[in-house]
C-alpha cells in the first residue's frame, strides 16, 4: 500500500467532521491499513486530549440528579452487524450481499458498476469492476473521486495502486487506468459527480456529458 | 493545564484530574456510584463545550452527554487502560452518540458504528511509557505554540473554514493557513517517528 489519506484527513475523522461517505472510505482504508490504523488511533488521543484541555461549559444541575437516580437501568441494544467476507468493516451493513452478491450493470462487460444505496445526498457510493488487463476510456472527473482498491490492482499515468490504496481525483485529474492482469480490479470509490469522458470513446460512452 | 480558545484570550483553567483511569477502575470493578459522579463532575462540562462547538443547542447537548455517560457506566469492564487512556475512550464514546444521534435526526448518513468500527484488536498493547499515553501526546500538544493549537481547535472541533478562523482571531488569511500547515507538520513528523 502506497496511497493514504492525509493527516488532515485522519485528524477530522478523529474529530467526527467526517460524517457522510468521506468517513466511510476513510473507515474501509483504516480498517485495510496498519499504519493508518495506528495513527488514526494516536489522532483520537490527541483529539481527546483537545476536548478535555478546552475551558468546560456549566451542565445543568438536573442532568446530574436524573442520571445518578437512574444509573444501570438503562439498557443499550449492542447490535453486532453480521460478517461479510471479503468487505471491509464499514460496509458491512450496506453491501451485506457481499462482492460476489452485487448485480454489476454496464454497457460492456470490461468496466462494470454498482451503485451502493448509502441514504447520503451528496455522494454516490460506487463499486467498480474492471476485467484483468482492461483498460477504462481516457477520461477527467468534474468533482472529487475516493476510489479504494478492494481485490486486484490498476494503473495510471500517475502510478500503480493496490489493495488497500486510497486514491483521491479531483477537477485536475485526467487519465486512463488499466487493470492489472492477475485478476479483476474491484474497486469501492464514492464521488460528488459523474465522471466526463473524454475524446471520441467519451462521445460514444457518455454523449450526455460531451463538451 | 487548560486553554480557553477564545478570541485572543488565553485563560488557564484547572488541570484535569489524573486519576480518570483509576475512576474508570473502580466503576468497572466495584460499580462505585461515588467513583462515577467525581468522573461526571470531570468529564461533563468537556463533553458539553465539545457538543456545543460541534453546533448543538444546549439541551441537545446534555441529551447525547446522558447517553455517552451511561454507555460508559455500563461498558466499564471493557474499557482496557492499557488500550486506550480513559480520555480517549469517553471522548470516543461521545463522539458516536453524537453521530447516531444526527443520524436519528436525519442531518447526516451513517452509524457510528460505520464509521468507527471497533478496530482490529491485535494491535500491541501499550505500555504506560508508549507514544499511545497520554503524556506523550501531552508532549505533542505542548509542542505547539498555543495560536497552533487555537487553530487546530477551531478547524477540528469547531469545523471552521480558513477565512473563518481568520476573522475569528482578526489575523490574516495567510497566517490561518501556515499555523495549521506548521501544526499538521509536526504531528506528520510525530506519526513518522513513532
Ligand atoms: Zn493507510
Ligand atoms: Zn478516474
Amino acid at each position: 500500500m502506497n496511497h493514504h489519506p492525509s493527516n488532515e484527513v485522519l485528524l477530522k475523522h478523529a474529530s467526527g467532521l467526517l460524517t457522510d461517505s468521506l468517513g466511510l472510505i476513510v473507515a474501509c482504508h483504516i480498517d485495510m491499513c496498519d499504519s493508518c490504523c495506528d495513527s488514526y488511533k494516536r489522532y483520537e488521543a490527541l483529539a481527546a486530549e483537545l476536548v478535555v484541555e478546552s475551558a468546560g461549559e456549566q451542565v445543568s444541575p438536573e442532568l446530574f440528579d436524573r442520571m445518578m437516580a437512574s444509573l444501570g437501568q438503562h439498557r443499550e441494544a449492542q447490535a453486532e452487524p453480521t460478517v461479510v467476507p471479503g468487505l471491509p468493516k464499514p460496509l458491512w451493513r450496506l453491501v451485506p450481499q457481499g462482492l460476489d452478491g452485487l448485480e454489476w450493470k454496464g454497457m460492456f462487460k470490461s468496466v462494470q458498476t454498482f451503485d451502493v444505496e448509502t441514504g447520503d445526498p451528496r455522494y454516490v457510493g460506487r463499486f467498480y469492476k474492471i476485467l484483468a488487463g482492461s483498460k477504462l476510456p481516457q477520461h477527467s472527473h468534474r468533482g472529487n473521486e475516493i476510489t479504494l482498491v478492494l481485490k486486484g490492482s490498476f494503473s495510471d499515468e500517475m502510478g500503480r495502486y493496490n489493495q488497500g490504496d486510497f486514491i483521491v481525483a479531483n477537477e485536475t485529474t485526467e487519465h486512463q487506468p488499466i487493470a492489472g492482469m492477475e485478476e479483476d480490479c474491484i474497486c469501492f470509490a464514492v464521488l460528488d459527480a459523474p465522471i466526463r469522458f473524454s475524446g471520441l470513446q467519451g462521445l460514444i460512452l457518455n454523449p450526455f456529458m460531451a463538451k | 493545564m487548560g486553554i480557553l480558545y477564545g478570541k485572543g484570550l488565553i485563560t488557564l483553567v484547572l488541570p484535569m484530574d489524573p486519576n480518570l483511569n483509576e475512576l474508570m477502575t473502580r466503576i468497572a470493578n466495584d460499580r462505585d456510584r461515588q467513583a462515577f459522579s467525581q468522573l461526571f463532575n470531570n468529564i461533563a462540562p468537556k463533553l458539553k463545550a465539545f457538543l456545543r462547538k460541534g453546533g448543538l443547542s444546549s439541551e441537545n447537548a446534555e441529551e447525547i452527554i446522558q447517553e455517552a455517560l451511561f454507555t460508559v457506566w455500563d461498558r466499564a469492564a471493557q474499557f482496557n487502560s492499557s488500550k486506550a487512556s480513559a480520555t480517549t475512550w469517553i471522548y470516543t464514546i461521545a463522539r458516536n452518540k453524537k453521530i447516531d444521534w444526527l443520524r436519528k435526526q436525519g442531518r447526516q448518513p451513517m452509524t457510528s458504528s460505520e464509521l468507527w468500527p471497533d478496530l482490529p484488536d491485535e494491535s500491541a498493547e501499550i505500555d504506560p511509557d508508549s507514544d499511545l499515553n497520554l503524556a506523550t501526546v501531552r508532549k505533542l500538544l505542548d509542542n505547539l505554540t498555543i495560536e497552533q493549537r487555537q487553530v487546530v481547535y477551531k478547524t477540528f472541533f469547531e469545523a471552521k473554514s480558513q477565512s473563518e478562523i481568520a476573522l475569528d482571531l482578526d489575523v490574516p488569511l495567510g497566517t490561518v493557513k501556515s499555523r495549521l500547515r506548521l501544526a499538521m507538520k509536526k504531528f506528520e513528523n510525530f506519526m513518522s517517528v513513532n
